[in-house]
């Protein structure tokens, strides 16, 4: 890209990433991406992307289940993605993957039942350098299969729809 | 024995002697009353001393009593006076954003302007073209095909930059006085090796709670350098997954980070060091004429003092 084109700001970038500008800047310093100018090519965030594993298309092209309830059907539509990709003990993804895109009501409801998950031991988070990541705890797979299928199971989470 | 003095008549003797036991008991009462003085005056004496010692025993079981205590007021003293100049330096970042504000503004407007062009827009969707579609196919095409391809693209990016050379996308210059400003840090060693990163900046807590909402200040990229120079030090002590907890503390941007272990000593030089990196060169720093000093204190400075037992916190 040329030099002369105008970088991207520091909250710029990290808008456009979907993090904070503190979190970019570790990412940067791990990635190893300069931060002479503080100013972002387009290079410099793909490069971070990809160190971090953002995936700005987590969501595209899922389809939410058929649900008389549309937030468990985010939940379940969620899981389903997990599973798909495998996310299962050590293969993990970061854990603002899983509501990056969403509107904020969306938004909102995947951070609680996340939240809710990782307190019932069905999701497990870690920390590492590339972010916190987030995987299905291996114990929990079957419920989350079951879950995943026809709604049924994680009485906990019931308030949430 | 006494020796008699001859007068001229015996009643004359008998009045002498009566004249001088007169002068004599006079003479023996002024003393008396001298000495009855005296002796008052040295028990008035004598009981002023006692009540002063008194006074001072009761001064010095005081003292003995507060056993010293300075090393707690002291903390306690420091700690305040060093909010009180970090806040007032966050001030003053503040000010020093708000100044380079709108010359930041009238560069971005002007950038704008270039970019915004007619002609200038025609350049750049060709150059973003080639980056996305053809750029990427660059190695699959024949040698002379891709030379040519090359060389327009060269003529494309020589035009570019002629165009937006004009414009500076630098950082933007402050005419006003060098601002100094402190970093406060901590390593915390409560069992004897480093257990916690402590930071306290010269800028408003906003700076990272409010981020999306405030546009691109001295005061967040102030923080980012402490950031960048905090990470670069975690990976030098091989804790690359480090992350820092972000909050306020009486109104000032505070960070806090989980370390490893290790020396504190030698934990302390590397962030020093790294934090005197990251804060030594950014040109925007140099630009906007403000200087940063990574300042190691202890972690008793940078906690409130803690609320004696019993009393009301609420």
């Amino acid at each position: 890209m040329l030099d002369d084109l105008r970088p991207q700001s520091l909250p710029e970038a990290a808008l456009g990433l979907g993090i904070d500008p503190f979190e970019l800047v570790r990412l940067a310093v791990g990635a190893g991406v300069s931060l002479e100018r503080l100013g972002f090519a387009p290079e410099d965030s793909a490069k971070i992307a990809a160190f971090a594993g953002i995936d700005s298309a987590w969501w595209e092209g899922a389809s939410l289940p058929a649900d008389d309830r549309p937030r468990r059907a985010r939940v379940r539509a969620l899981l389903a993605r997990m599973v798909e990709r495998k996310l299962v003990g050590d293969s993990s993804t970061r854990l603002d993957n899983l509501w990056r895109g969403l509107d904020a009501n969306d938004r909102a409801l995947v951070e609680q039942a996340v939240r809710g998950m990782l307190q019932e031991g069905v999701l497990r988070t870690f920390v590492a350098p590339r972010g916190h990541q987030v995987s299905i705890a291996p114990q929990a797979l079957g419920a989350v299969q079951q879950f995943v299928g026809n709604g049924a199971g994680f009485a906990t989470l019931q308030g949430l729809w | 024995m006494t020796v008699g003095n001859a007068f001229g008549s015996a009643a004359e003797a008998l009045e002498a002697g009566v004249r001088w036991r007169q002068e004599e008991e006079a003479r023996y009462q002024t003393e008396i009353t001298e000495v009855d003085q005296e002796l008052a005056r040295v028990r008035e004496a004598i009981q002023n001393l006692q009540q002063q010692l008194s006074t001072l025993s009761q001064h010095r079981s005081e003292l003995a009593s507060r056993g010293g205590g300075f090393e707690e007021a002291e903390a306690e003293r420091v700690y305040a006076d060093l909010f009180a100049t970090l806040g007032a330096q966050a001030q003053a970042v503040e000010a020093r954003s708000q100044e380079l504000a709108a010359a930041e503004q009238a560069q971005a407007q002007a950038y704008q302007a270039v970019v915004g062009d007619t002609s200038t827009r025609a350049l750049l969707d060709q150059y973003k073209a080639f980056k996305a579609t053809i750029e990427p196919t660059l190695a699959m095409m024949p040698e002379a095909y891709r030379s040519a391809i090359l060389a327009a693209h060269e003529a494309l990016s020589a035009q570019l930059k002629a165009k937006l050379g004009s414009v500076d996308t630098g950082p933007v210059e402050h005419p006003g006085p060098e601002l100094t400003v402190d970093v406060l840090f901590a390593v915390d060693a409560p069992e004897g090796s480093a257990d916690i990163l402590m930071l306290v900046l010269p800028v408003p807590e906003t700076v990272q709670s409010e981020w999306a909402d405030r546009p691109d200040t001295a005061g967040l990229r102030l923080a980012a350098r402490v950031a960048q120079g905090v990470y670069a030090a975690c990976h030098q002590i091989g804790a690359p997954h480090a992350h820092a907890m972000f909050g306020g503390h009486q109104g000032l941007l505070a960070m806090e980070l989980e370390l490893p272990g290790g020396d504190p000593a030698k934990v302390t030089a590397v962030v020093q060091a790294a934090l005197d990196a990251a804060l030594a060169g950014p040109e925007e720093m140099k630009r906007a004429r403000m200087v940063a000093r990574a300042v190691n204190t202890a972690a008793e400075y940078l906690l409130p003092p803690e609320e004696e037992e019993g009393e009301d916190v609420g």
